[in-house]
């Protein structure tokens, strides 16, 4: 048995997802053994390489507005997959499903991205399989209406 | 309008209505190193006859060629447009049934007889680490540095390839990296010191480029794979064909010549796809933006880790300006304007 829970953590993950990722660093410090929902309004839109990032404003778990910070994929990843700059706008609402990050700070990596009129964006870079992921999210009935920011669902049954 | 140009043009509507298709799958066809292990892979093709050195292969296969193919803007193999890595068999150099899926997973096992003991120990060591954390805690590549060679021919992002009679540019848009290979040339160090990409020459055999690369920084092949030394040199053909499907593909067949590293000279054979479906969704290739946009390093702990918003490190990555009051600074008029 593991002793470190990172350790153990990790390795939990790692046997989740099971996706190897392409980026320039390594993903070792998102928990992909977890997933949680974040609702807010786009700050920016960070179109990048190597990577794009999105920023939104929404609530912490005290209910103070912060910074939430959400990396994704380089652009050639995130405009084969549908995104481009000019996807997310500053103000928009949006509902970002995410791997967080181990340290508990305000940020993750990006899943999918649910826009106002709820169409299903897909920025995420190798570290999540988000076309199953949202099915698996919609087909559980964590996406409704009442679903409720900063809910954090495990990545496998 | 010339043959050859119809063809091309003939050629690349059909490759952009193959691109719509691969396109509307929508599924992701480079973005993970499982994905490309499916994509067709053509056969390995050893050298002609084993070689001490890559300098022995590369002025081997010059003498066979009879000095090269001399070609003209007319006559040069054209490998025009996006191109995005493939799959590659160097995996199994290294790892027991080694390929693009596994090697960066737990479970797969060192190859024993293959690198030298100091760097079989150190490909170990990492292999430890993937093992024990599901995958290697920190790249390189963290810090913006580049892959060099011989992660260039796998690294999953998009490229252009430039044939002109008398170089040829390869050009990487991960960390703006181009590797230029001078025709009919021999190598040249002026500098006297290594470099990332490394020194190249080549010769054309027909529509076969033939490549010698030499005084390449110490790098590793990729993310969870063995190092190379500074004594490391590759011979390399690239040569364009179709796929099963009929699909345009570049394939490599390349030698690994490390003393250092390896004990015995190794071969692998890498792809690169057409992507027109790129080309379709308006990817052009801009400047790699990792040194003013990268907000990833490697933490005390020797793990990976971020800079976020209010920490004193953090980079905005749409930029920063010293002149925020004078109007027409921002680095970032289209998204500001579009609000």
């Amino acid at each position: 048995m593991m002793k470190n829970p990172i350790v153990a953590a990790v390795a939990a993950g790692s046997l989740v997802v099971g996706l190897p990722a392409v980026a320039h660093h390594s993903f070792a410090s998102y928990d992909v053994a977890q997933q949680k929902l974040v609702e807010g309004h786009v700050t920016q839109w960070n179109y990048n390489n190597p990577h794009s990032w999105l920023m939104i404003e929404a609530p912490d778990a005290n209910g103070e507005m912060k910074t939430w910070s959400f990396e994704g994929a380089a652009i050639v990843h995130a405009a084969r997959q549908g995104v481009n700059g000019t996807t997310y706008r500053r103000g928009e609402n949006v509902r970002v499903v995410m791997f967080p990050m181990r340290d508990g700070r305000n940020a993750g990596a990006l899943c999918f991205v649910m826009k106002e009129d709820g169409a299903f964006t897909r920025p995420n870079d190798g570290i999540c399989d988000s076309e199953a992921v949202h099915a698996r999210w919609e087909e559980k009935g964590w996406l409704s209406k009442d679903a409720k920011s900063l809910t954090v669902h495990p990545a496998g049954d | 309008m010339q043959p050859r140009r119809i063809l091309v043009t003939c050629a690349a509507m059909l490759l952009a209505a193959l691109g719509v298709a691969q396109a509307q799958d929508g599924k992701p066809k480079d973005a993970v190193a499982e994905e490309q292990a499916k994509l067709p892979m053509p056969a390995l093709e050893l050298p002609p006859k084993p070689f001490k050195t890559a300098e022995e292969h590369y002025r081997y296969l010059l003498e066979k060629a009879h000095g090269g193919t001399k070609h003209t803007m007319s006559t040069i193999p054209v490998w025009d447009g996006l191109w995005a890595s493939g799959n590659n068999t160097m995996p199994g150099i290294f790892l027991v049934n080694g390929t693009l899926s596994t090697a960066w997973k737990p479970g797969a096992k060192v190859k024993e007889g293959v690198l030298t003991p100091p760097y079989e120990k150190q490909f170990r060591e990492r292999r430890a680490e993937v093992e024990k954390y599901g995958e290697q805690l920190y790249d390189r590549l963290t810090n913006c540095e580049y892959p060099g060679v011989p992660r260039w021919l796998w690294e999953p992002y998009v490229k252009e390839f430039v044939n002109m009679p008398n170089q040829s540019w390869f050009m990487n848009d991960m960390m703006n990296e181009t590797r230029r290979i001078y025709i009919n040339g021999e190598h040249i160090n002026t500098e006297a010191k290594h470099s990332s990409a490394g020194d190249s020459i080549g010769f054309w055999d027909g529509d076969k480029l033939v490549i010698w690369t030499k005084w390449v920084n110490p790098a590793d092949y990729v993310r969870g794979m063995p190092l190379t030394s500074n004594q490391f040199e590759m011979v390399e053909t690239w040569q364009e064909r179709h796929n099963a499907s009929g699909a345009r593909q570049l394939v490599t067949q390349v030698t690994f010549y490390d003393p250092l590293a390896l004990l015995k000279p190794q071969s692998a054979v890498y792809t690169h796809e057409s992507r027109p479906d790129l080309e379709k969704a308006g990817v052009r290739i801009r400047n790699w933006e990792c040194d003013s946009s990268s907000n990833s390093y490697k933490a005390a702990d020797g793990s990976t880790q971020f800079y976020l918003p209010g920490d004193p490190q953090y980079k905005n990555p749409r930029g920063f300006t010293d002149f925020p009051d004078l109007p027409g600074q921002s680095l970032n008029p289209i998204f500001d304007a579009e609000q």
